[in-house]
């Protein structure tokens, strides 16, 4: 499959990654459902990359597993950019997944990477690893904003004070706290505990849901899966939360409505109003 | 302190969120109170270390990064005594990480005045994680019954054959029963380790740790509790820990 043909550097895309320095906590579900609705249900052009060199999961979440050609092969020069794009079948998502055999990568290609595919798309998520290292960093540091997923507890709520920190030291904002698998027991963190903690909103709280783990079994996000589960209303609300302020590029409503303001301009008649 | 046999075990999953820290805080409690042997438990994730918050040492201002870092420190000055009478040694939530080569020399130097050394380890494949494989006598991997989880073990199992070193076995963590999960007698097929425990999903849990502490202490005989304390047992029967508990002590 060939990616949306526009020229680079026209347009750039906003740069979402996906960040919990804690591991489990499910970015990569959030983020797989993120890009089938921001694709599907919202309409922008968008592209999600696992950044998760070490351990790359996308492609269980998307049937994609393993495919033949891998950001580890694009990034090392072994293929194009664009060969490693793949796109998902059910929502139109394109997808870049990484190896799963413990290939050599070139991290540091990363950036030029972005810079190619940010004029292709509206939208580009970065999947990240949970390892506070060297390669987190500068995924943190190429991104527009971060979006931080943490469970209700201790352990969760401590790695995400450093992403917060490792955020400010890069000058990145903070979109949001994800709240993820949240089961509204009284051993929980509460909300409020949790944002004076981190100084930061919580826009999102996503239920513990079986459904999630049914998905992931199936290979679908869990939005297509099971659209009406606890889990998929909270994400499609989370999806819509994101692009407020951001309207969709280049679809077709505005640019006839460009249209009828140029009619309405030189004709002052009335076409759609 | 009289001089232990000093084996080395890493706790290691190339995937995050499994359970390693609920691993290493529960065998480490369980090891030390019940089967009487002397364990410290060493928080080796530098990025985000948690062991502290698990077993409730998490203000502790000497850290593993401070042990490490002072030229002739001795054990002491980092080990903190849970109430088990596990030994304990948190990481630092604000300094700097561990450098490779560091951890090593450290555990080499430390290591005889302990029966066994429990390394908690980060997740991923990087530095870190490798230093601790190379560091430990035998792994423990932990994983649940998922795709992703399941072919993080097997990277596991190939970074441990790897490094030559002894997998004890996996220990599938957070099994729900439910039919979405991968076969358990898939997972012994594709795998080429034993499975050496299986610890059902279990509330109480993320209710210990919210409590900072193990779920063997806080709910001893809750499903989780009951098969820690099943795991600590089939641990006592691999080779390098038969001779251990009736030896010493």
């Amino acid at each position: 499959m060939t990616p949306p043909e526009t020229p680079a550097g026209e347009n750039k895309a906003r740069i979402i990654s996906v960040i919990s320095v804690k591991g489990g906590v499910g970015k990569t579900t959030v983020a797989s459902n993120l890009g089938v609705l921001m694709s599907r249900a919202y309409n922008l052009k968008t592209l999600i990359i696992d950044c998760d060199y070490d351990m790359p999961c996308l492609g269980f979440h998307l049937n994609l597993i393993d495919p033949d050609i891998t950001l580890h092969d694009a990034l090392g020069g072994r293929f194009p950019l664009d060969s490693a794009i793949h796109v998902h079948t059910d929502s139109g998502l394109n997808a870049i997944i990484g190896s799963l055999s413990s290939e050599p990568i070139n991290a540091g290609e990363m950036e030029n990477a972005i810079k190619q595919l940010s004029g292709k798309y509206d939208l580009i998520l970065l999947d990240t690893t949970p390892s506070l290292d060297s390669n987190l960093k500068n995924i943190i540091s190429l991104s527009d904003e971060i979006l931080l997923i943490s469970s209700p507890d201790f352990p969760s709520i401590s790695g995400s004070l450093k992403a917060i920190k490792e955020a400010a030291e890069c000058g990145v904002k903070v979109r949001g706290i994800v709240l993820n698998r949240v089961r509204k027991k009284r051993y929980e963190l509460d909300l409020q505990e949790i944002e004076e903690t981190l100084g930061t909103k919580v826009i999102s709280s996503i239920p513990e849901d079986p459904k999630v783990y049914e998905a992931l079994s199936q290979k679908k996000p869990v939005f297509l899966y099971a659209p009406n589960s606890p889990s998929g209303k909270e994400l499609k609300k989370l999806a819509g939360i994101l692009i407020e302020n951001q309207a969709p590029k280049k679809i077709k409503p505005s640019r006839i409505r460009a249209l009828a303001l140029r009619i309405n301009k030189t004709a002052n008649y009335p076409l759609f109003k | 302190m009289s001089e232990g046999d000093g084996k080395v075990i890493g706790f290691i999953s190339v995937k995050g969120g499994v359970g390693k820290t609920t691993t290493v805080s529960n065998l480490g409690v369980i090891l030390t109170k019940e089967h009487k042997l002397s364990c410290v438990a060493v928080d080796c994730n530098a990025g985000v270390p948690n062991l502290g918050l698990h077993l409730h040492t998490a203000d502790a201002e000497n850290t593993l990064q401070d042990a490490i870092a002072k030229v002739g420190a001795t054990l002491p000055d980092a080990v903190r005594i849970h109430s088990s009478g596990l030994h304990v040694i948190p990481g630092s939530m604000s300094k700097t990480r561990i450098k490779p080569g560091e951890l090593l020399a450290w555990t080499n130097n430390h290591i005889k005045k302990y029966d066994l050394v429990l390394l908690d380890s980060p997740p991923g494949a990087g530095n870190e994680p490798l230093e601790i494989i190379e560091c430990s006598d035998a792994l423990i991997i932990i994983s649940s019954l998922d795709f992703p989880s399941v072919s993080a073990a097997i990277k596991s199992v190939k970074l441990a054959e790897e490094k030559e070193k002894t997998v004890l076995g996996i220990v599938l963590n957070r099994v729900r029963g439910a039919g979405d999960e991968l076969n358990v007698k898939d997972v012994k097929e594709i795998i080429s380790a034993p499975i050496i425990g299986t610890i059902p999903e279990d509330y109480k849990v993320p209710e210990a740790i919210s409590r900072n502490m193990p779920v063997v202490l806080y709910a001893p005989n809750s499903p989780a509790g009951k098969a820690y304390r099943q795991l600590a047992a089939n641990l006592m029967e691999t080779d390098i820990l038969k001779d251990m508990g009736r030896g010493s002590a």
